[in-house]
């Protein structure tokens, strides 16, 4: 379990370090700074990226008041990559894995195949065993989202 | 006045009349209670089927599901973590943690009696002040605007959880993702990075389904084969009444939240959303137990749902009285009532009167149907608590991801829903409240046009904006607001201490 502290010192520096990239690369980089008169549209941008910066260092600060010093000593760092269980984070890749699945089944073969593969999918991978139910669930939902989406709202789906 | 009314009575209690009101009005449940359908699609749906139809039946029919979508969105906000609509959104952050403590039935039932009230109070401000309200919203220009979103935005250290710094950083992703698109003033793309599908901004449902709804689905992912740790639904368990006393308790909220509703529903091009949160926000001020807030206090579902059904009779308002729509379901509804001869504007009141006083008690009989709806349903609806994770997560997940497409009909979307749902998660893990980002992605937009417009207004001067007594007053609430949060999370943290 990741010591509160280390987490809030490593998400201050991580957003700390995107504000910076986003106030000297990206805003100059993708918005234009010139205008007739007023605000440029750049100012909004990078006032929110300053304050952005602001907020992540008072995070680094408070992380390491409330005990997070160690966080950049090497062997703490070790010790908390031993102690994670990284079974959750492991669940977690697969059902995300799964979503990016879906996207692509949407893109390239198709609502009414890509829909009851995916829903049979997750059914698994969230460990449900009883496969007669989750095809037909699989095909229920299929049917019934066209029903409602492509036929009733006209929405074309893919 | 009075008899007017009652006339309206007359003319809108006829058997076809009442048949189109309750069809609209359970369409809107349901429509509100499907993640990425919102009240305006299913308005704006259903808007073609109006053409053959007379005027009472079709305006109420489309009003039935602009309130009934609006109440439905709490559904799934409380069953599921998903808010169907924007506006439901503040329902979720109390009545997901009521259901988790086994009283989904009870914040289910305490968020129709709220809407319920919000609704009947909205109709009662627009039958009694809706000329002389809308008179003081005209006088909204970028200055009073700036100053009221800022109100709104305030809202975001009131909802920011345990720790202020990650709700204001949740804050400043939210502003920063609502500067992606093009540029309010210019015309110029921003952060689009040569996107063609960035170039019109990212859209709120998807962002709010893969905040709320995906994040939660991965967040439960999390436990599965996990020894001792089971992947379940939380189960209805003991008493789902709402007492009459507990009902009287929560009066007083509902009331301030009607009120915060049709005030902010009032103004053009703030929304229901934001006023679910600034009431929501008021109502945490003001409790004796703050801290209670965000871990299932039934008072933030009753301030939220009343305000969000509150601004739905509000946004008529300017509509029917000013012809400005304030939003983009009373924008639909202006060309219902184009299509039905009629010209929202000063004049409607006096060349179609009796008609006007007709729709307005089928406002009022909408509500009252959306109750008996809402009542009755909740013992369907918490059903919902019964069915097994496992295939009710495959089945959401699907659903999200359509709802999203069809938005507007674009991949796009998915992909925003999957990388957003991702970010909600890691906000999870991070604590990151997600709420504050929602709250200023809506506002950002409004937020940056209007304080670049005052700039201009005042040639570079802020200060001038105290010239406007209505920026002031908004400005001073501002400022009360801010004093009163920072004051609770000192309480409380001495409290945490002790």
């Amino acid at each position: 379990m990741m010591k509160k502290g280390f987490k809030d010192i490593y998400t201050g520096l991580v957003l700390f370090a995107a504000s910076l990239l986003m106030f000297f690369y990206v805003i100059p980089h993708h918005i234009k700074a010139y205008t007739v008169y007023g605000l440029p549209p750049s100012f909004f941008p990078k006032v929110i990226t300053v304050a952005l910066g602001v907020f992540s260092f008072i995070l680094i600060i408070s992380g390491l008041r409330q005990g997070g010093k160690e966080a950049f000593s090497l062997e703490a760092i070790k010790e908390h990559f031993r102690s994670i269980d990284g079974r959750p984070a492991r669940n977690v890749l697969m059902i995300f894995g799964i979503a990016i699945l879906y996207y692509i089944g949407l893109a390239t073969i198709g609502f009414i195949i890509s829909t009851p593969i995916i829903i049979f999918l997750l059914g698994i991978a969230f460990r449900w065993k009883r496969y007669v139910i989750l095809i037909l669930i699989s095909g229920l939902t299929t049917t019934v989202l066209y029903l409602i989406f492509g036929v009733v709202l006209g929405s074309p789906l893919p | 006045m009075f008899h007017m009314i009652i006339n309206g009575f007359v003319d809108i209690l006829t058997v076809v009349n009442l048949l189109w009101i309750v069809f609209g009005t359970l369409l809107g449940i349901i429509i509100g209670a499907i993640p990425g359908l919102t009240a305006t699609m299913g308005v704006a749906l259903l808007l073609p089927l109006t053409f053959g139809m007379d005027t009472l039946p079709a305006i109420s029919m489309l009003l039935g599901i602009y309130c009934g979508g609006m109440y439905g969105g709490s559904i799934t906000a409380i069953l599921i973590n998903t808010p169907g609509t924007p506006a439901a959104a503040a329902t979720s952050l109390d009545g997901y943690p009521l259901a988790k403590k086994g009283q989904a039935g009870k914040a289910l039932k305490m968020a129709i009696f709220s809407s319920t009230v919000g609704g009947l109070f909205s109709a009662l401000m627009l039958i009694l002040i809706a000329p002389q309200l809308a008179k003081l919203a005209l006088k909204f220009g970028p200055p009073e605007y700036f100053a009221l979103v800022l109100l709104g935005l305030t809202v975001i250290a009131g909802i920011s959880g345990k720790s202020l710094t990650k709700g204001l950083i949740a804050g400043s992703l939210g502003l920063l993702m609502s500067c992606i698109g093009l540029d309010p003033m210019l015309g110029m793309p921003r952060l689009t990075f040569g996107n063609i599908y960035l170039s019109s901004g990212l859209s709120t449902v998807p962002v709010l389904i893969g905040l709320f709804a995906i994040a939660e689905i991965l967040e439960n992912s999390e436990k599965i084969g996990v020894q001792g740790k089971k992947l379940t639904l939380h189960k209805i368990s003991g008493d789902q009444r709402v007492s009459f006393k507990e009902f009287k308790s929560h009066f007083l909220t509902m009331i301030k939240g009607s009120l915060i509703g049709t005030y902010i529903g009032i103004i053009p091009g703030i929304g229901s959303g934001v006023s679910a949160f600034v009431s929501y926000n008021e109502a945490k001020r003001s409790s004796k137990h703050p801290e209670n807030f965000g871990k299932g206090e039934m008072a933030g579902v009753v301030a939220s749902e009343s305000a969000n059904n509150g601004a739905t009779g509000a946004t008529l308002i300017p509509l029917l009285t000013l012809g400005i729509p304030g939003d983009v379901v009373t924008a639909v509804l202006l060309g219902a009532f184009m299509i039905q001869g009629l010209t929202p504007g000063p004049l409607l009141f006096r060349d179609h009167g009796s008609t006007i006083f007709a729709i307005f008690a089928g406002f009022i009989l909408i509500n009252i149907v959306m109750f008996i709806f809402g009542l009755t349903g909740v013992k369907y609806f918490a059903l919902v608590n019964n069915l097994p994770a496992e295939l009710l997560y495959s089945v959401i997940f699907v659903m999200c991801a359509v709802g999203a497409f069809a938005v507007d009909n674009s991949l796009f979307n998915v992909l925003v829903v999957l990388i957003f749902g991702l970010a909600g998660y890691l906000f999870r893990k991070l604590e990151i409240p997600g709420g504050p980002f929602l709250i200023a992605f809506l506002l950002g937009p409004l937020f940056e046009s209007n304080m670049r417009r005052t700039v201009i207004l005042y040639d570079g001067n802020m200060l001038q904006i105290v010239k406007s007594p209505i920026a002031m007053f908004f400005l001073i609430l501002c400022a009360i607001s801010l004093f009163f949060i920072i004051r609770n999370n000192s309480q409380l943290k001495k409290i945490e201490r002790n």
